[in-house]
C-alpha cells in the first residue's frame, strides 16, 4: 500500500531470519503478512529491482534482498538499471527464491 | 578538565574484507597501512577514550523507528554484519563519559537518541578493529549514528552542531580524559543504485582540501543535491566527518591517505584532525 510498507518488508528480508526462510518456502504466504497490493507483492516476488527504486526503496534495502535471488552483483547492477520487460530471458527467470543465503546481516 | 585531543577520518568500506583479493596486492597493503598509519597515531594522541560517528546502513535501524541522531551509553558489541576478517566482538566503553555527554545534549536542547546497549555495524567496527584496538585493546568506544543513508538524513549543520556539543560536554566532564574522534565514512561512492562503482575524484579531493583546512562550514554549505549528483549517495556520509572535525578544537587537517579504488567502489580517505587554536567560530 506504500513505499513504507516496502521498505518494511525489504528491511525483514535482510535482518529476520525467520521471514527469509518463510519467504523462500511460500513467498505468497509470507507477504500475505503485510499490507501490499498485489502489483507490490509481484514487484518483490519478481525482484523488480528498478521498479522498487523508481517507486522509492531504499538501495541498501534492495542489495540485501538480492541476497536472496542468489544472484550476483553485476546481475544486480543489470537489474537495477534497467526495467523488468527489458531484460534478458534469462536475467529475469530470477523470482523464485532459492537456497540459502548470506544471513550475515541478521539479528 | 577533559579535552578533546585530534581525530580522524577514515572509510569504512567493507568491501576491503568481503572483496579482498579484488584489487591488487600492493593497493590492499596500501589501504590496510593507512588504517595501521592512524592508529599509530591514534597511540600517540595518548587517548583514553575514543568518540565514533558511524552511519546506519538500513541494518540497525527499521522503519519502526529511524534516528536522526543516536549515542551508545552502555554495553557494545559488534559488527551486526559480521564478515571474513571482521568478526564480532565485545567492544570496550565508557557508559559514564557516554551517559554525560548525553545528557549534556539534552540539555542543550539536541533530541538525541540512546541505546543502552548497541551492536554496532561495520560503520563502527571497522575503525574499532583496525584503528582503536590496535592503539589500546582495552581503550573505550563512545559510538553516534547519525542518519546518512536512509531518509531523512540529518541536516548537516545539525550534524556541525552535534559535534560541538560533543567538544563542550567533553570539556565539561570533570575528569581528565583524552578524547579522540573519528569520523567514519567514505567519500564518493555510490551504494546499491545503478551507477555503483561511480568514483569522482575531483569531489573527493575538494572534500580532502576542505578536511584539510578544518572548513566545517565549507562543506555544510554544499546543498545535498550536490553531494548526491557529484559524490553519490554514501558522500552523504561527509555528516560523520563535519561532525568528527566540529568536535576536535580548531582542527586542520592532515590527509594521511587517499585511494581511489575501482574495485572497492569508494574514494578512500584518511585525514588525521589536529587539535589547534579555537578560533571564533562560524555558527553553522
Amino acid at each position: 500500500m506504500s513505499l513504507s510498507m516496502l521498505e518494511k518488508v525489504l528491511y525483514d528480508l535482510n535482518v529476520d531470519r525467520t521471514a527469509k526462510q518463510a519467504f523462500r518456502q511460500d513467498p505468497d504466504a509470507l507477504l500475505a503478512r503485510y499490507r501490499l497490493t498485489d502489483d507490490e507483492v509481484g514487484l518483490i516476488k519478481a525482484f523488480d529491482l528498478h521498479e522498487l527504486a523508481t517507486r522509492g526503496v531504499n538501495p541498501m534495502l534492495l542489495m540485501g534482498f538480492w541476497q536472496l535471488s542468489r544472484q550476483d552483483l553485476p546481475a544486480y547492477l543489470r537489474r537495477i538499471a534497467t526495467p523488468l520487460r527489458q531484460q534478458t530471458v534469462n536475467d529475469s527467470s530470477v523470482g523464485t527464491p532459492g537456497g540459502p543465503d548470506d544471513s550475515t546481516r541478521e539479528k | 578538565m577533559a579535552q578533546i585531543v585530534g581525530g580522524f577520518l577514515v572509510p569504512h568500506d567493507p568491501l576491503i574484507f568481503a572483496a579482498g583479493g579484488a584489487v591488487r596486492p600492493e593497493l590492499r597493503d596500501a589501504v590496510f597501512g593507512a588504517y595501521t598509519e592512524v592508529s599509530q597515531r591514534l597511540a600517540e594522541l595518548d587517548a583514553d577514550a575514543v568518540v565514533v560517528f558511524g552511519t546506519d546502513h538500513y541494518i540497525l535501524f527499521g522503519p519502526g523507528c529511524l534516528p536522526q541522531a543516536l549515542i551508545g551509553i552502555g554495553e557494545l558489541d559488534g559488527p551486526i554484519d559480521r564478515m571474513p576478517g571482521l568478526d564480532r566482538r565485545t567492544i570496550p566503553h565508557h557508559p559514564e563519559l557516554a551517559e554525560h555527554v548525553l545528557r549534556h545534549v539534552l540539555a542543550n536542547d539536541f533530541d538525541l537518541a540512546c541505546a543502552k546497549v548497541l551492536t554496532v555495524d561495520h560503520s563502527v567496527a571497522i575503525p574499532h578493529q583496525l584503528i582503536v584496538e590496535p592503539a589500546g585493546a582495552a581503550l573505550p568506544v563512545i559510538p553516534f549514528y547519525l542518519a546518512c543513508g536512509v531518509d531523512p538524513v540529518i541536516p548537516i549543520r545539525r550534524a556541525a552542531r552535534l559535534g560541538r556539543l560533543l567538544r563542550e560536554a567533553v570539556e565539561a566532564w570533570p575528569g581528565s580524559e583524552r578524547v579522540a574522534v573519528i569520523g567514519s565514512g567514505g567519500i564518493s561512492h555510490s551504494v546499491g543504485e545503478a551507477d555503483m562503482g561511480r568514483i569522482n575524484s575531483d569531489f573527493d579531493r575538494m572534500v580532502l582540501d576542505h578536511a584539510e583546512r578544518g572548513d566545517v562550514e565549507g562543506l555544510c554549505a554544499l546543498p545535498d543535491e550536490t553531494v548526491l549528483r557529484d559524490g553519490g549517495n554514501g558522500a552523504m556520509e561527509i555528516r560523520n566527518f563535519v561532525a568528527a572535525m566540529s568536535a576536535v578544537p580548531g582542527a586542520q587537517g592532515e590527509v594521511v591517505a587517499y585511494h581511489p579504488v575501482a574495485e572497492w567502489i569508494t574514494g578512500l580517505g584518511f585525514v588525521q584532525l589536529h587539535a589547534g587554536p579555537v578560533a571564533a567560530e562560524v555558527v553553522a
